[in-house]
């Protein structure tokens, strides 16, 4: 019994072993490191919510990871879509007084940045260990202008959109 | 030159190699390699010399030439593989080490080496696989050791001292690679200073590193009594940052239903603590660089 529970653990060993040992590289979809914390959070502030949305994709197309952390995007992406409907809405009244009373006439200015602001921190957590991971070993990061003021374009327009759509519902 | 004066001279280079002291080897290698010009030994020391000098581009040609000659050399497959890595060509080097693997299942050190590109090229999760896996063959290989530490600092980098840096510390205390990680320790754990002291020492024995040398100017500009303000950034990191964004814009807010004309110097006063805190850390780089 032994003998044959220790040829099954040799069995294992081995096969682990060898799954170590494919290949994980290709030329055609290297990891690269993710858009850093600042160029995020920059593109959050100035953009709002779609614009950091858009900027944590690309970060996750870069990690090759896109189709995992696109359920939590949707998740956000619906959040914020309902919650902007819920806020310009008749129910959302009580909701707008007071922030209004809170942070004066720029209120939905301040909402937006805020909810960015969260989804920004959201996405550090999503990728916090890839984060680390590459400021450890010293990978560069991609350049955040270019990839930074498209989101924040795109953000503002899916934003002015999102009002407009509101609006006339 | 006879064998055995060759086989001196290439003991005699090991020796200088391993204390970096190339001109000396290079000294030693030329009339070696003039007698002797495809002798393989001689050629990968002179391929060495050209790697810890930086010239990566002529090891590279030397070393292709000795794998040409000699193509199941694996002295001469690690050091192809380490070349690899630092010109960024991951792939090819994946292949090199998956090949040594194969042909030296019970070498710790591949394992450990490949953990290495896995995290390079962040692989987080089979690095942490590869790195485990080689220390079954050797429980002290410090380069095995040396990839689990960096995953653990990934995975928790305030939390306890890592397993794999205090085996490092007891089996392995002098080598350079525990030192640097001691050092990377201290600056996750705030003590900038610490980690600075670390790292100097480590640049006092090897001052011909430049990414030693590049390592201690960081921790010397993070240390510096000027950027003491950015202490929480430092200490917390992108957490603080976060929570400095949102106290501004609250603070602000809050401020400007008492007082408008205290809200705007609150304002200019944390817009300046950020302009500082792009802008001071580099220039202060570039002030302790000259």
């Amino acid at each position: 019994m032994d003998a044959s529970r220790d040829a099954n653990k040799n069995a294992h060993m081995t096969h682990s072993r060898e799954a170590l040992l494919q290949p994980t590289l290709s030329e055609n979809s290297l990891t690269a490191a993710p858009y850093s914390v600042r160029a995020t959070l920059f593109t959050g502030f100035f953009g709002g919510p779609f614009a950091a949305l858009a900027i944590l994709a690309l970060s996750s197309l870069r990690l090759r990871r896109l189709s995992r952390d696109a359920i939590v995007y949707a998740v956000l992406l619906l959040l914020t879509i309902v919650g902007s409907w819920a806020l310009y809405e008749t129910a959302g009244t009580t909701m707008r007084d007071w922030l209004e009373a809170q942070l004066g006439t720029s209120y939905l200015r301040y909402t937006f940045r805020f909810v960015a602001l969260i989804i920004v921190g959201l996405g550090y957590l999503l990728h916090r260990r890839e984060h680390r991971n590459a400021d450890l070993v010293g990978l560069a990061r991609p350049n955040g202008w270019i990839a930074g003021i498209a989101c924040i374009f795109l953000g503002i327009l899916l934003h002015v959109a999102l009002l407009f759509v509101i609006n006339r519902a | 030159m006879e064998t055995s004066s060759v086989q001196q001279v290439l003991q005699q280079v090991a020796a200088l190699l391993e204390r970096r002291r190339t001109t000396q080897a290079r000294a030693l290698l030329q009339p070696a390699l003039a007698a002797h010009p495809a002798h393989s030994g001689l050629l990968l020391q002179a391929a060495y010399v050209d790697y810890l000098e930086d010239r990566i581009d002529d090891a590279m040609r030397t070393v292709r030439q000795v794998l040409a000659a000699d193509p199941d050399l694996p002295a001469a497959r690690e050091l192809y593989f380490a070349l690899l890595e630092l010109k960024d060509q991951h792939v090819e080097a994946e292949r090199v080490i998956i090949e040594l693997l194969r042909e030296y299942p019970e070498r710790a050190e591949y394992y450990g080496r490949y953990a290495d590109l896995m995290l390079r090229t962040l692989n987080f999760e089979k690095a942490k696989q590869l790195a485990h896996e080689g220390l079954k063959y050797d429980p002290d290989d410090a380069v095995c050791l040396a990839a689990r530490t960096l995953c653990e600092f990934i995975e928790q980098p305030a939390g306890d001292t890592s397993r794999g840096l205090q085996q490092l510390l007891v089996r392995h205390p002098e080598s350079v690679r525990t030192l640097v990680l001691v050092a990377i320790a201290l600056q996750q754990r705030g003590d900038l200073r610490g980690a600075r002291r670390v790292a100097q020492e480590l640049v006092r024995a090897q001052p011909d590193n430049e990414g030693l040398v590049e390592f201690a100017r960081a921790l010397t500009v993070s240390a510096h009594w000027s950027m003491r303000p950015l202490w929480p950034m430092q200490k917390w990191g992108w957490g603080a940052s976060f929570a400095l964004w949102l106290f501004a814009i609250i603070g602000i807010r809050v401020i400007g239903q008492y007082d408008q004309a205290a809200a705007g110097i609150f304002a200019i006063v944390m817009l300046l603590y950020v302009i500082y805190s792009w802008v001071w850390p580099p220039i202060l780089k570039r002030l302790i660089g000259t």
